[in-house]
């Protein structure tokens, strides 16, 4: 097994240890160890239901993990994030994720959905909202500053001139850059993506791997994606974990991953198993062939 | 017109009343789904808090206080120890039950109703307890028409209906304006993405039932200043007309329950000035059932359109 992409002798800012998560009798997640670099793209790969919505759930404290452990670290603090709460989670580690099918706070406008992702620092500021209702100069700095930053990811996502539209109401292509630029206004540490490509067009796909690179090297954020288009898996990441009914199969670099025998009998299965998602064989056979 | 004029005061009086009352069940119902039961009862502690307030400002001579201060001081002391009852029922009934199958909040709900009666009742007697008018008198808006009378506006009512436009107006801004309602709003629409992004959602809940037995304290205690009278049962029929108001205005919707706090007031004082006292409650409740009905949304409600 490689072990990821680390820098040159930093530890790294996720680590996945004998991960376990049962859901009754099925074992969704079975035992996976990984870790992820600081500012660096870790894509988790897989057929579908391998476990790798299983794995963001986990982390963002939706599901108590089983058995294992998940550490992150943040300024030289380690989080021990199975045994916390998920606001902690998000507040205190900075995990920020995103969704397979995108949730927004639809019925608010697209400026209000990015200072949502600011309000541990605004209610602070605020003193419980009590100095924000007379509108004291501390306040109004606050917000001041929480505007502007959503206003540079409005920018970044090129939605700045919809920020007083209802989020409801943006295409979908849209609502996905908006979800980005939400996450990134809590201030992350690590971003989850959860298939951000999934139903874009080409050239938006092109786009959002721009982005995603964006944020990585001028953020300084670490990057967890999954991700079923091999194009954008393929072309951005630095550190690639394969995942098959639930066990980690391959680990290392895209290029190694690619030729992985396991990883090639997993998409396009046995030989004597041959009925197996076209579409899915298809992506990897192009880019092994293309590459 | 005179006539009218003058019911149309009271019915402004009363539809303050039920209004601040409507907030906390449309709020809570926003933010978690449930019906809160046990917020008329809430209303009703309100009631007795302020009164004990009035009663220990009376006993602790402090003649020399004038009448606005001492109103405001006992309004903030029902305010306070009203919002800790909140709070507990919160704590206690029904967020241990979060997560829970839908009925299961709901019956906790009525049981803390019938708890919070009992306790009452216990706690102050089953007698209807006075309070001595606090302010007195009124303005007359006309001059009194030979055989005819002066439509007034007492001053009372004038306290209320301004202290009503001014709590609401903050409440508003509250909502839509500062970083705590939108961290309400984020709760109502999704709480799962809520907490992802960092909002406390149990606190934020908690918040929302503090700030709605906070409102109702403050009706609490026009209760007791415009009726005179309290006792531990005044909770269950307010409270339901409370609701009433917030479902015809539209449940979920704060303007809603502004604006159906208001109806139910006039609804009710024009009954009982043109028709029959008696039957005040059913022309109110026969609202509740038209609008069920003919528009179960309210009227500033917005059917739930579910995406498939």
């Amino acid at each position: 097994m490689t072990d990821g992409m680390q820098g040159a002798g930093d530890p790294p800012l996720l680590e996945v240890e004998h991960l376990t998560m049962r859901f009754g009798g099925l074992v969704a997640i079975d035992d996976v160890s990984f870790s992820a670099a600081d500012r660096a793209i870790t894509a988790i790969i897989g057929p579908n239901g391998a476990g790798k919505t299983t794995i963001f759930n986990c982390l963002t404290g939706f599901y108590k993990p089983t058995e294992g452990m998940l550490r992150l670290r943040r300024g030289g603090k380690d989080y021990l994030l199975e045994r916390m709460e998920g606001h902690d989670i998000a507040h205190h580690a900075g995990i920020a994720r995103t969704f397979q099918n995108v949730r927004l706070f639809q019925r608010m406008s697209v400026l209000e959905n990015l200072l949502v992702a600011q309000h541990n620092a605004l209610m602070k500021a605020s003193g419980m909202s009590i100095l924000g209702l007379i509108s004291a100069p501390s306040y109004r700095k606050a917000e001041a500053e929480a505007i502007d930053l959503g206003a540079y990811w409005l920018d970044q996502v090129g939605l700045l001139s919809r920020a007083d539209l209802e989020a409801g109401h943006l295409a979908y292509g849209d609502q996905r850059r908006l979800e980005i630029a939400r996450a990134m206004c809590s201030r992350p540490s690590l971003l989850c993506l959860d298939e951000p490509a999934a139903g874009l067009n080409p050239r938006e796909t092109g786009e959002l791997n721009g982005l995603i690179q964006m944020i990585r090297d001028e953020h300084r954020v670490g990057v967890l994606l999954i991700e079923h288009d091999m194009s954008v898996v393929m072309r951005i990441s630095e550190h690639v974990v394969v995942l098959d009914y639930g066990r980690k199969i391959a680990d290392g670099d895209p290029e190694a991953v690619r030729r992985d025998p396991a990883v090639i009998r997993a998409y396009l299965g046995e030989e004597e198993d041959e009925e197996l998602p076209s579409e899915v064989a298809g992506d990897i056979v192009d880019h092994a062939a293309g590459g | 017109m005179e006539y009218f004029l003058q019911q149309l005061i009271n019915g402004l009086t009363l539809g303050a009343i039920y209004g601040l009352i409507a907030i906390g069940y449309t709020m809570v119902y926003g933010i978690i789904g449930m019906i809160n039961f046990a917020h008329g009862d809430i209303y009703m502690v309100g009631a007795f808090i302020a009164l004990m307030g009035f009663l220990l400002l009376g006993f602790s001579d402090v003649a020399y206080l004038s009448i606005p201060i001492a109103i405001l001081l006992v309004l903030a002391f029902a305010m306070l120890f009203t919002s800790v009852y909140g709070w507990t029922v919160e704590r206690l009934a029904y967020r241990p039950l979060r997560g829970s199958f839908r009925l299961a909040p709901l019956i906790s709900a009525i049981g803390m109703s019938i708890f919070l009666q009992n306790y009452i009742q216990l706690l102050q007697g089953a007698r209807v307890k006075p309070l001595p008018p606090v302010v007195q008198g009124g303005l007359n808006l006309t001059t009194p028409i030979d055989g005819g009378f002066a439509v007034t506006i007492s001053y009372l009512q004038i306290i209320i209906i301004v202290m009503t436009v001014v709590l609401m107006t903050a409440f508003t801004l509250l909502i839509a304006k500062t970083s705590l309602g939108r961290q309400q709003r984020a709760c109502e629409q999704d709480k799962l993405m809520a907490a992802l992004v960092g909002v406390d959602v149990d606190r934020t809940i908690s918040i929302t039932f503090v700030t709605g037995a906070a409102l109702a304290a403050v009706a609490g205690l026009m209760h007791v200043m415009y009726y005179g009278v309290i006792h531990f049962y005044i909770g269950f029929l307010i409270g339901i007309k409370a609701f009433t108001a917030a479902v015809l205005g539209g449940i979920g919707s704060l303007p809603g329950a502004m604006l159906g706090g208001l109806l139910i007031g006039f609804i009710e004082a024009f009954w009982s000035g043109y028709f029959s006292v008696e039957y005040k409650d059913v022309a109110a409740f026969s609202i509740l059932v038209l609008v069920l009905i003919f528009r179960p949304t309210g009227l500033l409600g917005k059917p739930e359109i579910e995406k498939v």
